[in-house]
């Protein structure tokens, strides 16, 4: 009778949960789940140009690891990550601690225009920056014919790193401030007050007490930015049609593997590719949840 | 309880399995043809008036006609798509990069219907040897030319006229008058070399060995063959002084250029009168009038060759699904496209069917904005592209890497950038399952 009871009362407790998640669920299975078991699946799949496909462990990761572009795409990217991640870290916390320590109107205001950039999201923003890097349109126009490649195009290989970091942040630091902010309000002001009694001046106020306390925000920004930077595709996909012919298709080492689906009809080595990023980019998550104690519960 | 949870688990599972795999079973091959069966044919913009008229002319069939992108790749990873998902597929279709064709006659899409049989001798031999010749894989024709783009010498006669300068017969002369134009009128250029005007119509036109496919599985690739380098000869001192541009044609700077009068001439495509300077120059707003200045100068001759070789930059084709229900109406769309002579008057481009080419080329005779009749110079150019160039499975990341080593290098070190664009396309071809020798 009893074991009725609790059985009764623990479905009952359940149900709700499971409404909530049901919906999100099915999307996440329909298309998340099962996309990415058949990508898996068609990562061992070998297509040949003659006779029947074949079943291969490695050939794929052999055949996309010795693409003569791989090198060149993930050296951009990582160009881009270096570039890009710093500024956009030092810029959000920046912004937001300084947001924070003088809650004014003008803070208030600085937290509403950092954010309006990040609205323009995608494709949108691509063209919109598209704009901002053609020299004959954009309003810096002059100065950006200082940089101009023997051809009198801006946008090349070379520059294209810094174009998407300028675009990058000023697309998705406003978003992180408002998080951050958020963060840093919920620190009790109990602890701060203490500090300010115990000596500390603004800095170490920041150093010790405030940055420390908000240590898995940092973290999280770091795992999900690492990620977007990886796969950066959008971006320099529609940005490089500004420009036809100056910037490589392959540019970034998601643009390879769409370049694989698309032109080349190689699923199979698209998905290999896929895997691979897959796999760095969870490692670099996972580096970063263990160095910051990202799910440590204690000690904080 | 947890029994039901398992087998709940597993029923989701196999669902989705089926659901991921299911598709790729199906696309199998009909050949007996149903004349009631309707028709969808996938076009390009500029291709959709024909295909209008052609419904129009034949309401007893079902024809849908839809236009779709046109840009590079995009039909074929749409078919590729449609034959994995096993229906969608076009019964028959229009390709703008007709390279195309060899990713789409290969696996694991293998689209095409073998035309051989199925249209007559008579209509295949109305075509150019080489637009036959690029349409063939295993000795089987997979697609008709719409239309060619032969390249001949587009220049600005009343330009030319002025300053005193003849029209080059060779690329030595062609090369000294580069350098003749930089040093007397800097600024003004002999058009672009970028990407596929570089590649196809200087090397291409050359019979550079980059996409000598012999067959499906075999090209030549050397990029230190004299025909070749003889190229790099030509395009390094011009790229260096700006007499050859490295923007794309289309590129708005580049197009900026054309229309203020500073293109005074252009190795190009037969469309490139229609496509880049006609329009450019009517619609910029520029005190630049280019009516009564341009015309088409046969190429100029390589170093070494006995006749002047073209090359081909583009040059649409149509593709019949070899799973069409109704075949027969689908070959015979295709054939009508390319080869009605009332189609032929209403065709954008030069048409690869000669009898069309020379329907077509009336029109040109007596326009206007041609400073002298440009017919005989395109129908010339049209024999004679160069044998050397094929479609191949490559050509997207072989244009990629002509921009990233002979054009990004600004000409500085052309023969170190034509071994890296050679070793380059070497790999892309081997990537593509391709064997390459020299």
């Amino acid at each position: 009778m009893t074991i009725t009871n609790s059985r009764v009362r623990r479905l009952r407790r359940r149900t709700p949960a499971w409404g909530f998640i049901a919906p999100y669920l099915v999307l996440l299975v329909l298309f998340g789940v099962a996309p990415a078991i058949y990508g898996l699946y068609q990562a061992f799949i070998v297509t040949s140009v003659v006779g029947d496909p074949s079943f291969s462990l490695v050939q794929n990761f052999i055949d996309v690891l010795s693409d003569y572009r791989l090198p060149g795409s993930a050296l951009n990217v990582a160009v881009y990550l270096v570039i890009w991640l710093p500024i956009l870290l030092l810029v959000v916390f920046t912004l937001a601690l300084a947001m924070d320590a003088k809650r004014t109107r003008f803070a208030t205001l600085t937290r509403f225009v950092t954010y309006v950039p990040g609205a323009v999201t995608g494709a949108a923003a691509a063209l919109l920056w598209l704009f901002m890097f053609s020299p004959n349109v954009s309003p810096i126009g002059g100065f950006l014919r200082l940089f101009t490649t023997h051809n009198g195009s801006f946008l090349s290989d070379n520059t294209f790193a810094l174009v998407l970091s300028v675009m990058g942040v000023a697309a998705g630091a406003g978003g992180w401030i408002v998080v951050v902010y958020g963060a840093l309000t919920g620190i009790s002001s109990d602890v701060v007050e203490s500090a300010k009694l115990d000596g500390a001046n603004a800095w170490q106020t920041v150093w010790h007490i405030k940055l420390p306390l908000i240590r898995s925000y940092i973290a999280f920004i770091l795992i999900v930015s690492t990620a977007q930077g990886f796969q950066v595709f959008v971006e320099p996909t529609v940005i490089a049609a500004g420009a036809p012919g100056q910037v490589s298709r392959t540019w970034s080492i998601n643009q390879l593997v769409y370049s694989y689906a698309t032109e080349q009809s190689n699923y199979g080595r698209a998905s290999a590719l896929a895997i691979l990023l897959l796999v760095v980019c969870v490692a670099l998550a996972v580096f970063i949840i263990t160095k910051t104690k990202f799910y440590s519960t204690g000690d904080r | 309880m947890r029994k039901n949870r398992a087998v709940f688990a597993v029923a989701t599972a196999s669902a989705l399995i089926m659901i991921a795999t299911g598709c790729s079973s199906g696309g199998g091959s009909t050949t007996t043809s149903d004349p009631k069966a309707p028709l969808t044919v996938w076009v390009d913009a500029d291709r959709a008036p024909q295909a209008q008229a052609y419904v129009k002319a034949h309401p007893e069939l079902k024809i849908t006609v839809n236009t779709v992108d046109a840009a590079q790749g995009s039909n074929t990873s749409k078919i590729a798509l449609a034959e994995k998902a096993g229906k969608g597929v076009p019964d028959v279709v229009f390709v703008g990069s007709p390279d195309e064709i060899s990713t789409l006659s290969a696996n694991p899409i293998n689209y095409p219907l073998a035309l051989n049989g199925v249209v007559s001798q008579k209509v295949l031999d109305g075509f150019p040897k080489n637009t036959i010749s690029r349409c063939t894989f295993n000795g089987k024709v997979y697609c008709l030319g719409n239309d060619e783009g032969q390249t001949v010498l587009w220049y600005n006669k009343a330009q030319f006229a002025q300053w005193g300068y003849s029209v080059p017969t060779t690329f030595d002369q062609f090369k000294a008058l580069g350098i003749k134009l930089a040093a007397e009128h800097p600024g003004y250029n002999l058009g672009t070399v970028n990407g596929r005007y570089g590649s196809d119509a200087f090397f291409g036109s050359s019979g550079c060995p980059v996409i000598d496919a012999t067959t499906v599985t075999s090209v030549k690739i050397n990029t230190a063959s004299p025909k070749c380098t003889r190229v790099g000869d030509v395009l390094a001192p011009l790229i260096a002084n700006g007499t050859l541009s490295t923007l794309d044609l289309f590129d708005k700077n580049y197009t900026a250029q054309i229309a203020s009068g500073k293109v005074i001439a252009m190795i190009g495509a037969s469309w490139t009168a229609d496509f880049a300077f006609k329009p450019m120059t009517t619609n910029s707003g520029t005190s630049f009038v280019a009516a009564g200045k341009y015309t088409a100068a046969p190429m100029p001759t390589w170093a070494g060759e006995s006749t002047n070789w073209s090359g081909a930059v583009g040059g649409g084709i149509w593709i019949v699904s070899k799973t069409a229900k109704n075949q027969k109406a689908a070959v015979a769309f295709a054939v009508a496209m390319t080869t009605d002579p009332t189609i032929a008057k209403t065709q954008s481009t030069y048409p690869a069917y000669g009898p069309s080419a020379d329907i077509w080329l009336k029109s040109k005779t007596s326009d206007p904005w041609y400073a002298s009749d440009p017919s005989k110079v395109l129908k010339a150019a049209s024999a004679k592209v160069n044998p050397a160039d094929g479609y191949v499975r490559y050509e997207t990341q072989l244009l990629d890497s002509y921009n990233a080593t002979i054009i990004k290098s600004g000409a500085t070190d052309m023969s170190s950038a034509l071994k890296a664009w050679g070793v380059q396309a070497a790999q892309a071809a081997k990537s593509a399952g391709y064997t390459v020798s020299k």
